[in-house]
């Protein structure tokens, strides 16, 4: 089952358990943490390394925890290693390495479409006001959390799901998510506004039709 | 002057998170000050917003055991070593 609705958790929840080699830390560090982790990986390598990129990484967490010295927020550690090992991979991949480009000019869709927009700029089809008008209130809905699942799953590009997971759920700076990813800070800013108005145009739609 | 296109596609996440310069800022302001349209849209980004700081992307519970034994595992045996 998919855990829609875990809460963030603190360093001083988890480091202590870890450091004492206690399953549930471990449980709850591979709860948190592997998928915003694979989601730095396919951003880096692409999707089908991304998963081996975090295999990598783990071992690696393994190897140097007891070294941890809490310089950095133990998720701003986690994404750096995994960064670091899909970087690795990347270069090993790659006989010459340029710099990484993000595609910026993807397919348009909901507040991106042009059948939006009047020719002077103004609103063709104006938002609807949506009933359920609090974060509370739309996650109440078990069918909105499934779309919005989807939703996250299928944000193309891969960078989008990457600095959404960063910004949004992890709460990341934008300098740290601009080291970590490898890619210049407007290029980030412009990421993370398209991801968001992808899942405004689902919610926008959930709220008139009660579907994805 | 600022349309709602352009605030909407472009300048409303940075304006959410107070990453625009002076000039946009007011630019933005002055526009969703006259535009009821554009107010709701910022207004429901910020739900969006609000709704992607608590939703995490789901792992499957049998895989997080799984890892998680993994590194469990290689962590007992790293400190035995």
């Amino acid at each position: 089952m998919a855990n829609s609705l875990i809460s963030l958790i603190s360093d001083s929840e988890l480091l202590p358990g870890l450091l004492a080699g206690e399953k549930t830390a471990f449980e709850n560090l591979v709860r948190h943490y592997h998928e915003p982790m694979k989601y730095v990986a396919q951003a880096i390598v692409g999707e089908a390394q991304a998963e081996e990129s975090v295999q990598e990484a783990w071992i690696s967490v393994i190897r140097n925890l007891q070294e941890f010295q809490g310089r950095s927020s133990l998720k701003t550690w986690l994404f750096s290693i995994v960064a670091n090992e899909a970087k690795s991979r990347l270069r090993k991949n790659r006989s010459t390495q340029g710099k990484r480009e993000v595609a910026l000019d993807e397919q348009p869709g909901g507040l991106l479409d042009s059948g939006r927009w009047q020719k002077d700029g103004h609103w063709q089809e104006a938002p609807a006001a949506w009933h359920d008008n609090s974060p509370e209130m739309l996650l109440s809905h078990e069918d909105f959390r499934n779309c919005l699942d989807k939703t996250l799953a299928k944000l193309p590009p891969e960078d989008q799901k990457a600095v959404l997971t960063l910004r949004d759920y992890q709460g990341l700076e934008l300098e740290e998510i601009c080291n970590i990813l490898g890619v210049s800070a407007s290029n980030v800013r412009v990421l993370i506004h398209r991801a968001r108005l992808r899942v405004y145009a689902m919610a926008e739609h959930f709220e008139e039709t009660g579907k994805c | 002057m600022l349309n709602c296109k352009t605030l909407v596609q472009q300048h409303a996440s940075d304006y959410l998170e107070q990453q625009l310069t002076f000039r946009q800022r007011i630019s933005v302001r002055a526009h969703l000050v006259l535009c009821k349209n554009c107010r709701r849209f910022v207004s429901q980004l910020k739900v969006v917003r609000s709704v992607l700081l608590r939703s995490p992307p789901p792992l499957e519970e049998t895989q997080v055991q799984s890892i998680a034994a993994k590194l469990h595992s290689a962590h007992h045996q790293r400190n035995k070593s």
